[in-house]
């Protein structure tokens, strides 16, 4: 309808009620108002019986609920029978920090930092906000997906993991599984865990160099638990070869792979460990790369760039190869890991790769060997059920060719109370030595929240 | 060579596992709790293999899905676990990784709770009342007439996932009930005495013992299930069980920490004691009637 018709419309509809008003007696009028208010008399009547209908029924109906209830609740458990059984688990994290830096630059000389591998922002802020749902797909699939809420300058949605993982009820070989989709893979320890579960505010410094904090690509992975007293798996992945350490996959071939090997037991009734290798292969195009400011144009006018700054700043393109060997270790002192426990846990990565890095169009690119490696250990005690301690020492050994006279390192020192399996709040110090001349003391203070579904007490 | 390591990488897993025995000489029973544990040896005996996945002095709902429970449960042939969400951060891992027969719904896969009614089953549930399960109390094995609906259950699905020796499971579960039942006759006159006393516990783990055997249940230290006591909880319940005359015991697991019911023991009089909870909770209880015996010669000796 347009506007000339509505109007005309309008103005038709007036006339036609205001026209009767026209030229009628008071006594028409009283005869009016008269039958307004028989009818409005007759229509609050019924519009009262049927409230107290209404009443009755709604009434009855709860009653009807209440014995419901108390059979449903009679039946034995695991009998129950609700529509909403089929819903997804759905699991809410919730986390915040606040961060002071005493130092205005968080680069890791001789590594390029890609943007999750960063220190993050400084002040209050945001953390990740995850929503998990999960649920088995039927007898022989399930499927999970947690997407991530990330405050930055804007709010940005990130497709943490989206799979499909087989079920025993498949049929395939007992001890056999495979995954599809994007997951957070297998490599190493921390990898597999989401960074809420971690026992530090922040991943150590190889996980922010060497996998930009983890390795979530789109792929497939298949696992297989031998059948040997001793803990064993076998697996491997293939992969698109998009996230970082890789960049740029063409999607023609497959760009990236992986392989790993786990053992692991018991000693004794309060102690375990296990130890892993893993190799993660593949080929990046223009990984990373943060191109000059202008400040630094004139800068390079006099000098040209230095190694490090090719490996810090530029994009690299060609093979990059990471080797992990990490171990786990806990101890309950008492058998009773609720009570006391310490953890231990330690990651190795070597790094081989090898190609050329692009800086921008006055340096062009530099064929240098960007082969380093770096570890971590940390040591966790809980020495009340809700009081845990913590420290860490991280490593980095900076590629041969950037040429830099020392190497990165960092202390962190940690402190957090749990109240309940799904909250925690942590006070963390770290001190950053990542260049000569450069020290940073950090203060964290950070929260972890997590609202349903009950988490999994990996290993 | 890319290309080969990955169908070798597809490959391998299925050769290993054509190259792994089929069969294993015993039944292989994956508990998780001991008193399960206890159940499987009363009823297969030599036949099985019995594997705990904790012991007495561990909190069972706290325990990590650790790589030796992965190895075990990889070839067990049947898990036996208390259920009710007691195992929630744990089993579903290891389920993974097991054989068909163990998944939900399949005879290898045996949840007490499933078998018994359930206590204290929350109407409403809220993270802000502790580690509640939507299931109820997962501690059913602590009223013995469950112990028992729980090994019938046990020895049908043993019958049926090892035919072979079935008979022997049957005599062996029909020489278990009569001396069962003979014992928990016997236990129900020893603790006649007990029935009408009340009793503080640390966590809210005998809930079945009370309800069996007639005792209320004044309190728990933790205030809700899962957090620790606080201070403010602790002054609370002192003042409601003061001088109260029906005041039999404060008690605690074998892994529940010993400051609280030691403090609010000092404080009012009522003596404190630790029960065994489980088979191994304490020197000498080796099977399920010690367990029992043991429970009711502390509470016992406390009401003389």
């Amino acid at each position: 309808m347009n506007l000339p018709s509505t109007a005309l419309a309008a103005a038709i509809i007036s006339l036609f009620f205001a026209l009767p008003a026209f030229g009628t007696s008071d006594e028409e009028v009283r005869e009016l108002r008269e039958e307004i208010r028989t009818i409005k008399a007759e229509y609050e009547d019924r519009i009262l019986r049927m409230e107290q209908r209404l009443a009755e029924m709604e009434a009855k109906k709860t009653e009807d609920a209440k014995v419901s209830s108390k059979d449903y609740a009679r039946r034995p458990s695991g009998a129950k029978i609700l529509n909403n059984d089929f819903n997804p688990s759905i699991g809410i994290i919730l986390g915040g920090r606040y961060a002071s830096f005493s130092s205005g630059d968080g680069s890791i000389p001789g590594f390029a930092l890609d943007h999750e591998g960063e220190r993050g922002k400084e002040g209050i802020s945001l953390g990740e906000t995850e929503f998990n749902f999960s649920a088995n797909v039927d007898d022989k699939f399930r499927g999970s997906t947690t997407v991530a809420l990330a405050e930055d300058d804007e709010t940005e949605v990130e497709l943490e993991e989206a799979y499909f993982e087989s079920l025993p009820g498949l049929g395939l070989p007992t001890g056999a599984s495979v995954k599809a989709g994007r997951a957070f893979w297998t490599l190493g320890y921390m990898n597999e865990h989401h960074s809420h579960a971690d026992d530090f505010a922040d991943r150590p410094l190889p996980y922010r160099v060497f996998l930009d904090r983890s390795f979530n690509d789109t792929g497939a992975q298949v696992s297989y638990v031998l059948p040997t007293e001793l803990y064993s798996e076998v697996g491997g992945g293939i992969f698109r070869g998009d996230d970082f350490p890789f960049a740029g996959a063409s999607g023609e071939d497959i760009n990236s792979w992986s392989a790993f090997l786990r053992v692991g037991g018991d000693l004794g009734a309060n102690s375990s460990w296990r130890i892993g290798g893993y190799i993660l292969d593949g080929k990046a195009e223009g990984r990373g790369g943060h191109p000059h400011e202008e400040d630094d144009e004139e800068h390079e006018e006099d000098e040209t760039a230095s190694a490090e700054e090719f490996f810090s700043e530029g994009a690299f393109t060609g093979d990059t190869r990471l080797y992990a060997v990490d171990l786990r270790y806990t101890w309950a002192p008492t058998g009773n890991a609720r009570q006391s426990e310490l953890l231990f846990l330690a990651e190795y990565f070597r790094r081989s790769e090898k190609g050329t890095y692009f800086l921008d169009e006055d340096e062009g690119s530099r064929d240098l060997d960007g082969s380093a490696h770096g570890w971590y250990a940390q040591g966790v005690y809980k020495f009340a059920p809700s009081l845990r301690a913590g420290v860490r020492y991280s490593r980095l050994h900076s590629p041969k060719d950037a040429e830099l006279s020392r190497d990165p390192y960092a202390v962190a020192l940690m402190g957090d109370w749990t109240n309940s399996e799904f909250s925690r709040l942590r006070l963390q110090y770290n001190r950053e030595n990542l260049e000569k001349g450069r020290g940073d003391n950090q203060f964290l203070i950070q929260y972890v929240m997590s609202v349903g579904a009950h988490g999994a007490h990996k290993y | 060579m890319k290309n080969l390591l990955v169908v070798v990488s597809f490959l391998l897993p299925a050769a290993l596992a054509a190259a792994a025995p089929s069969s294993w000489a015993k039944t292989r029973v994956f508990a998780c709790e001991p008193e399960w544990a206890a159940v499987a040896r009363e009823i297969g005996g030599e036949k099985l293999a019995v594997f705990s996945a904790t012991h007495a002095r561990q909190d069972p709902h706290f325990i990590r899905a650790r790589p030796s429970l992965i190895s075990k449960i990889r070839k067990a042939d049947i898990v036996f676990c208390s259920g009710a969400s007691l195992e929630v951060g744990w089993l579903p891992l290891l389920i993974q990784k097991g054989a068909r027969n163990l998944q939900p719904g399949k005879t290898g896969y045996l949840m007490a709770a499933d078998l018994v009614e359930t206590l204290e089953k929350p109407e409403k549930i809220d993270r802000s009342m502790g580690d509640l399960h939507v299931e109820g109390n997962p501690h059913v094995h602590l009223d013995p007439r469950n112990v028992l609906i729980v090994a019938r259950e046990f020895s049908s699905r043993l019958e049926s996932i090892d035919g072979e020796n079935a008979a022997e499971y049957r005599k062996n579960l029909e020489s278990f009930s009569a001396r069962w039942e003979e014992a928990v006759s016997g236990w129900e006159k020893r603790a006649a005495a007990l029935a009408g006393r009340s009793v503080v516990t640390h966590h809210n783990a005998w809930i079945y013992l009370l309800d069996w055997l007639d005792i209320h249940l004044a309190g728990t230290l933790e205030e809700k299930p899962g957090i620790p006591p606080s201070g403010s909880h602790l002054r609370g319940l002192l003042a409601s069980v003061r001088g109260d005359p029906r005041m039999l015991a404060i008690v605690r697991t074998p892994f529940s920490p010993d400051n609280a019911s030691k403090w609010l023991s000092k404080k009012t009089g009522i003596p404190e004691r630790e029960l065994p909870y489980t088979v191994g909770g304490a020197k000498g209880i080796d099977d399920l009637f010690s367990l029992f015996d043991r429970t009711i010669e502390i509470l016992n000796g406390v009401s003389e």
